[in-house]
């Protein structure tokens, strides 16, 4: 190979990884910063410090059209490196169910929750779900369990409301197995409530 | 020697292609089995507004906020609407052009275009999946990237039986996976950094977790119990096992420990929480990245130039990668 595209292969090379390795860096720096590890909060402060040079690199304090920040997710979304790989990590937390308590114009109420007909569906389903449970802001969460609630009422239309119960289902430790204790708790922590608008066929909420 | 020549050396160092038929074999068949894992649910995963599940013009609008370029099923659905095909009808027709891409790949049959074709289709469901994407989808973009850019076709191939090509420079070779090794002990060492941050990994805590929390749970509760004296042990062992990836999976004398360990892992992952398609990409990237050549083809992989076997035994150099 000549020198000169041995080079320019040596230099994509390096910026590859050198994105590869801010992306994952940025990822356990912000970790870090927010306490969610066995390091002590106190140390906060430093990992911001240190987690201002991915972000600077990475554009991500940017305006969302600057175009450098635009090159940096075009080029990180399509090679598959715009997240880290901190599968189940730090912890692995309680988690989250979505039931539908779905109510007939003849007074039955059926409880369902959002169906796909494979497991690698309900994989993703699962990882939808977590996400949903997990967001801070009401307004996004409401508005994904709104579509779900459609999905099923399409599979279900005799039905007039669907009462949407978002929340955490936590499984016996192992001490509570010990202990006899082997049913898993589910906490309810959002409700929503959506009336099926026949006109449209979509749900809305009351 | 420089730092440069150094580097270089390593980077370019000389391969056989036999990685890159594993890679392409590998990758037809993880595609292949994720599409069909997903055929009775693709049009409900991706379609509109009113026939998905979520409604993939809600997740390519986020998509488009950060980049509008980044490619996504909304364009071929809209492609489709040119010619008068409905959104029922260009899904399918997407699911299957993916699923003739993994079986080409599969075959080694217009490799190049197959690889294109897969990794550009694979990337526009990833992204227009959404928050109904997981792991497994960016480790699929990953490896199709990978293999997009090697020098393809490789000697296994039926392009190669069919369309003899030219000998492949073994330093292009080796540089491409080269590439793919150190991207993998990113993936492992920052894996297994942040299981260390956590105190549940230390304890058995997560792993009782992962395995009891549902859809992961495939084993009884009862049989986890059974272990839960080394799930404390289990634990620690995937965190030092991953961290430890990067530095371990290159000498010689801890390579294959490593990899075989490692493939265990996967294996382990895939049989107990049902991680199927994740747990077989990670084995396809790993093999293809450090399965040492003469395993997948009964060669030795090409020497550096006007190196001999000898010579490089003295140095005190193994063969492998």
């Amino acid at each position: 190979m000549r020198a000169k595209r041995r080079d320019s292969f040596l230099a994509c090379f390096a910026a590859h990884l050198g994105l590869v390795a801010l992306v994952c860096l940025h990822e356990t720096f912000w970790l870090l910063e927010h306490g969610l590890t066995v390091v002590p909060a106190t140390s906060s402060s430093v990992w911001q410090k240190l987690d201002a040079v991915p972000t600077a690199i990475l554009g991500e304090n940017l305006a969302a059209t600057n175009p450098y920040r635009r090159a940096i997710l075009t080029y990180t979304n399509a090679t598959g490196i715009e997240v880290g790989y901190g599968y189940f990590a730090p912890n692995v937390p309680e988690t989250h169910a979505l039931v539908f308590e779905c109510h007939y114009a003849d007074g039955h109420v059926e409880y369902q929750s959002a169906a796909v007909r494979s497991e690698e569906a309900m994989l993703r389903l699962t990882s939808l779900v977590e996400q949903i449970g997990r967001t801070d802001y009401d307004r996004w969460r409401e508005e994904l369990v709104r579509r779900l609630a459609r999905s099923t009422w399409q599979r279900h239309p005799g039905v007039v409301l669907v009462r949407a119960l978002l929340g955490s289902v936590a499984s016996p430790t192992i001490a509570d197995y010990r202990a006899g204790n082997r049913k898993r708790t589910f906490k309810c922590l959002y409700v929503d409530e959506f009336k099926v608008d026949r006109s449209t066929g979509a749900p809305t909420t009351p | 020697m420089t730092w440069k020549r150094r580097v270089t050396d390593f980077v370019f160092r000389p391969d056989s292609d036999r990685w890159l038929s594993l890679l392409r074999f590998g990758l037809g068949a993880v595609l292949f089995i994720f599409l069909w894992s997903l055929r009775g649910d693709w049009n409900d995963l991706f379609g509109g507004s009113r026939s998905g599940l979520i409604g993939r013009p809600l997740f390519e609008a986020l998509l488009s906020i950060q980049s509008p370029l980044i490619p996504r099923l909304g364009w071929l659905v809209a492609l489709g609407a040119q010619i008068g095909l409905s959104e029922k009808l260009s899904l399918p027709l997407v699911w299957g052009a993916l699923l003739a891409a993994a079986l080409f790949l599969i075959l080694g049959l217009y490799s190049r275009p197959a690889a294109i074709v897969a990794f550009f289709l694979q990337l526009a469901a990833a992204k227009s999946g959404g928050l109904l994407s997981y792991g497994a989808d960016n480790l699929i973009t990953i490896g199709l990237f990978y293999l997009m850019i090697a020098p393809l076709p490789d000697r296994w191939s039926l392009d190669w039986a069919l369309r003899r090509r030219r000998e492949v420079d073994p330093e292009r070779l080796g540089f491409h996976r080269r590439i793919l090794q150190i991207h993998l002990c990113f993936i492992y060492f920052f894996g297994g950094l942040t299981k260390c941050l956590g105190a549940g990994w230390w304890d058995g805590t997560n792993l009782w977790r992962a395995l009891t929390i549902p859809p992961f749970d495939l084993l009884p509760i009862g049989v986890v119990a059974s272990w839960a004296s080394i799930l404390p042990a289990l634990g620690i062992g995937v965190c030092l096992l991953e961290t430890s990836y990067a530095f371990l999976i290159w000498p010689s004398w801890s390579r294959r420990t490593i990899l075989v360990a490692v493939c265990l892992m996967h294996v382990g992952i895939g049989l107990t929480m049902g991680m199927y398609l994740f747990a077989l990409i990670m084995l396809v990237l790993n093999l293809a990245a450090f399965a040492p050549a003469e395993v997948a083809s009964g060669e030795k992989p090409p020497l550096p130039e006007g190196q001999t076997a000898d010579a490089t035994l003295l140095a005190g150099q193994s063969l492998l990668p």
